[in-house]
């Protein structure tokens, strides 16, 4: 955090400088390093308010990521975080903001009866109040090995990846039982 | 004799009384229709509909389509001046500071759509005021940010001359430039795709392809740096060659320069 603090402190003053002296795209790139910088921090305070278990499974915090390759791509914040590691049973939840996916979820959202229709592993569900898509993924036997769970807020998106035996109301459960309105309130 | 008279009359009357069934019952639709067009109307606007209420007098012209929504005919439209860097520079950090992180992000992101709008404008007044005797259409030129993210910049100029256009858009720092900048530059992929309708070419030393289409004319794309691309349509431009020496009239260099690219 001190460190971050630090760095944010420095871009911004490079970035102040490079402004003064004209110098427009050293400017924008240490806006860049700065903005990353914040994003990185609200991503430390989201994780904070996540979950240390989910549905029996314990939090893996070593692996908690604030940065990654969908955050740089994206170019906004990015939280990752692993539950369990047994082969049976694991979950991920991963936070992206700016996230060029969110038109296209927002559009299947939309039209909820078209999708209902032609898909039977996916469906439209709300999640306290926020309606959100779901995912059930097969085995080749269409034994449900798991369900993704992608809830778009504003302009970002909570993805909730559980991989293992588990049932469409368990799934659920394990959404509604998120921080939703903490993670909106600091992601925003 | 007379049953063929009663046959007829009542032949007429069948085919009359249709006529007027259809009638009313068309009058019917439209009456509902319009009604059902007013209460909308009414829902959605309490205050308009009528010319009682004073606000259509303003606006003067109705819409041609008869409906009674009012057009908007004042308004001075929107502040586009861009945000203040210095200004959002200093909130950024003040809000940082506080532990107000969203915030001190939104001032960020204002800061960087200022300091895009500088370096979009600055690229703007670099480019020729006329190319291949077209003119640059002063309404045109945009600029465009979205300060941060996938998007990037966006440069937009048009030059015309009569029938004749050509649209220059310069595109910087989108992350999707990358995918584009992949596509173009592999040349196996260009030679073994077996399309006519497209070829790669140079630009002042500059790879890039060119595309021709009978609907829209000619296409070219040309990455500049690492995340930039021009691309340059011409509408009515007799050859391939009158397209070429259009976009070599441009300083892809200068540009390059401007945004920063390596």
């Amino acid at each position: 955090m001190m460190a971050e603090a630090q760095e944010f402190d420095k871009s911004l003053a490079s970035a102040k400088s490079a402004y003064s002296a004209g110098n427009l795209e050293d400017a924008r790139f240490n806006l860049e390093n700065a903005l990353r910088e914040v994003d990185a921090t609200i991503g430390r305070e989201i994780l904070k308010v996540l979950p240390t278990s989910l549905g029996g499974l314990n939090s893996e915090t070593k692996n908690d990521q604030v940065t990654g390759m969908s955050g740089g791509i994206t170019g906004g914040l990015y939280v990752h975080r692993v539950y369990g590691v047994q082969a049976e049973k694991s979950a991920t939840i991963d936070i992206i903001s700016d996230s060029p996916m969110i038109a296209g979820i927002n559009a299947i959202l939309s039209m909820p009866s078209i999708m209902n229709t032609g898909n039977n592993d996916q469906k439209v569900v709300k999640v306290q109040g926020y309606k959100s898509l779901l995912n059930r993924e097969t085995d080749e036997n269409n034994k449900t090995t798991g369900y993704v769970l992608q809830i778009p807020f504003q302009n970002s998106l909570l993805t909730l990846d559980y991989s293992g035996d588990i049932s469409e109301a368990e799934m659920l459960n394990l959404g509604n039982s998120l921080p939703m309105e903490k993670i909106i309130k600091l992601a925003q | 004799m007379k049953a063929k008279l009663w046959i007829t009359a009542l032949a007429l009357f069948s085919i009359s009384y249709v006529g007027f069934a259809q009638g009313i019952v068309g009058k019917l639709k439209r009456t509902a229709s319009k009604v059902g067009e007013q209460a909308v109307d009414k829902a959605l606007n309490p205050n308009s509909g009528t010319n009682q209420s004073g606000t259509n007098q303003t606006g003067g012209n109705q819409s041609s389509s008869g409906g009674n929504n009012p057009s908007n005919t004042t308004g001075g439209g929107l502040v586009v001046t861009p945000p203040d860097v210095k200004e959002n520079i200093s909130d950024a950090e003040n809000s940082f500071k506080a532990g107000n992180y969203s915030d001190a992000r939104f001032a960020l992101k204002q800061a960087m759509l200022g300091v895009e709008m500088e370096i979009g404008n600055m690229v703007l007044k670099s480019l020729p005021e006329t190319v291949s005797g077209l003119k640059k259409v002063d309404s045109e030129d945009e600029v465009t940010s979205m300060g941060y993210g996938w998007v990037g910049l966006t440069v937009k100029r048009e030059y015309s001359n009569g029938n004749k256009q050509l649209n220059v858009i310069i595109a910087n720092n989108a992350a999707w430039m990358t995918a584009v900048n992949m596509y173009l530059s592999n040349a196996n992929y260009a030679s073994t795709s077996g399309e006519q309708n497209w070829k790669q070419t140079k630009v002042k030393g500059y790879r890039g392809v060119i595309e021709y289409s009978d609907g829209s004319g000619y296409k070219l794309s040309v990455p500049i740096g690492q995340s930039s691309l021009i691309v340059w349509d011409g509408i009515n431009f007799a050859s391939e060659q009158e397209m070429m020496n259009a976009a070599n009239v441009f300083d892809l260099d200068g540009i390059k320069n401007k945004l920063g690219e390596k």
